[in-house]
């Protein structure tokens, strides 16, 4: 009836069912996995099989940081609960005592056998000691 | 089409429109001069916290383009209006750059931070789905020639924006790798070195004022085009006699 222009409305039909699929996706995604993207070492030591895949995000304890040949080890907190990470290859240079981090691995009792270190940083933002 | 490219180019813009993009190019480079020479590097982060001055203002920018594709969309959802079409196109798709822009600054300075480029947390899931949903928009927009598919794409605009606060909030009501917010905060926020907020002040002040530029040029451009088009079903000033006459029509059943 109108002077069609098949071009462009068949490539705006696509890109809608694109958008639309790619929104079903991340909401069914969301639906199954919930959106928190890591565990506590509290809720996660009290509950589940003993050695499960998980994601464990905390605080770097101060001082705890131990870095040897074989690889890494440090301990995260939520303030209850510890737990031990394991890391076989090198800590990223930006890891920081005090700062939090999310971890992915194997969690066996109290020691997590990590397989990535992701590094969180505060929403604090000031410039290094003794600049002005 | 060349025709009315031409007449609705910067030339015939009014003098507010000058003075616009004289301001934008002022505060932009005022931006560039705080954010990459005055402030400080980060104590933690060192320099990648600068990509903050971008990343910050380009989300903020994209939010405030969705509450004008809000406001444009009202007019359509009830109504069917052909005016506001023009307007919600023009700020839908520089919400959708600039929303592209934040998850691609946000990328480098998590690769640079975090250790990884990408992860699927709650702030960066939900900011995919809001550009999504104006990708989306862009289609129906495309598509709506008629006061149907205007409404429908107005109801688009006006739920679309639902995911706004629901992208900002993500970090307060998840946990996600992405830390909470500084400034826009609900509560009390963080400390932030007032030098390195001044520097976040005035890129946010340089983007929006940028963002409005391209907005209003894009706006006047595409208002031509569907004034012109004589395959659009009406011209502005006709187009409200013409609505409610086609919204009774659809009502009446």
């Amino acid at each position: 009836m109108r002077p069609a222009v098949p071009r462009g409305r068949a490539r705006a039909w696509l890109v809608l069912a694109i958008a639309g699929l790619g929104l079903a996706g991340l909401l069914a995604s969301a639906a199954q996995d919930g959106l928190t993207y890591w565990g506590t070492p509290s809720e996660l030591t009290a509950q589940g099989p003993p050695e499960r895949d998980v994601r464990l995000g905390g605080l770097v304890v101060t001082g705890s940081v131990v870095e040897e040949a074989a690889g890494t080890s440090f301990v995260l907190t939520d303030g209850a609960t510890d737990v031990t990470v394991r890391y076989a290859g090198v800590l990223p240079a930006t890891v920081r005592e005090g700062e939090g981090a999310v971890v992915e691995g194997v969690l066996d009792g109290q020691v997590l056998h990590a397989r990535s270190v992701l590094l969180r940083h505060s929403n604090e933002y000031r410039p290094p000691e003794g600049a002005s | 089409m060349r025709q009315n490219h031409d007449s609705s180019g910067t030339s015939g813009a009014p003098r507010g429109g000058r003075v616009l993009t004289l301001a934008a190019v002022t505060s932009t480079a005022l931006a560039l001069v705080l954010a990459l020479l005055v402030a400080p590097p980060d104590a933690v982060q060192g320099q990648a916290q600068r990509w903050m001055y971008l990343h910050v203002p380009a989300a903020w920018s994209a939010y405030v383009c969705f509450a004008v594709v809000l406001v444009a969309s009202l007019p359509m959802a009830l109504r069917g209006a052909v005016r506001p079409l023009a307007v919600a196109r023009a700020a839908a798709e520089a919400g959708v750059v600039l929303t592209t822009l934040t998850l691609a600054t946000g990328s480098v300075w998590g690769a640079q931070t975090w250790g990884t480029w990408w992860v699927w947390d709650a702030r960066v899931t939900t900011t995919v789905a809001m550009g999504l949903v104006y990708v989306a928009l862009l289609a129906a927009l495309a598509l709506a020639t008629g006061p149907g598919g205007r409404r429908a794409a107005g109801l688009v605009g006006v739920l679309g924006f639902a995911l706004v606060p629901v992208v900002h909030l993500s970090v307060v009501w998840w946990r996600t790798l992405h830390q909470p917010p500084t400034l826009l905060a609900p509560g009390a926020g963080a400390p932030i070195a007032p030098a390195m907020a001044w520097a976040l002040g005035a890129s946010v002040v340089a983007c929006m004022l940028l963002t409005a530029v391209v907005v209003l040029a894009r706006t006047r451009r595409y208002a031509l085009l569907t004034s012109a088009d004589p395959t659009k079903d009406a011209t502005p000033d006709a187009t409200t006699d013409a609505d409610k006459a086609a919204d009774r029509l659809r009502v009446a059943p």
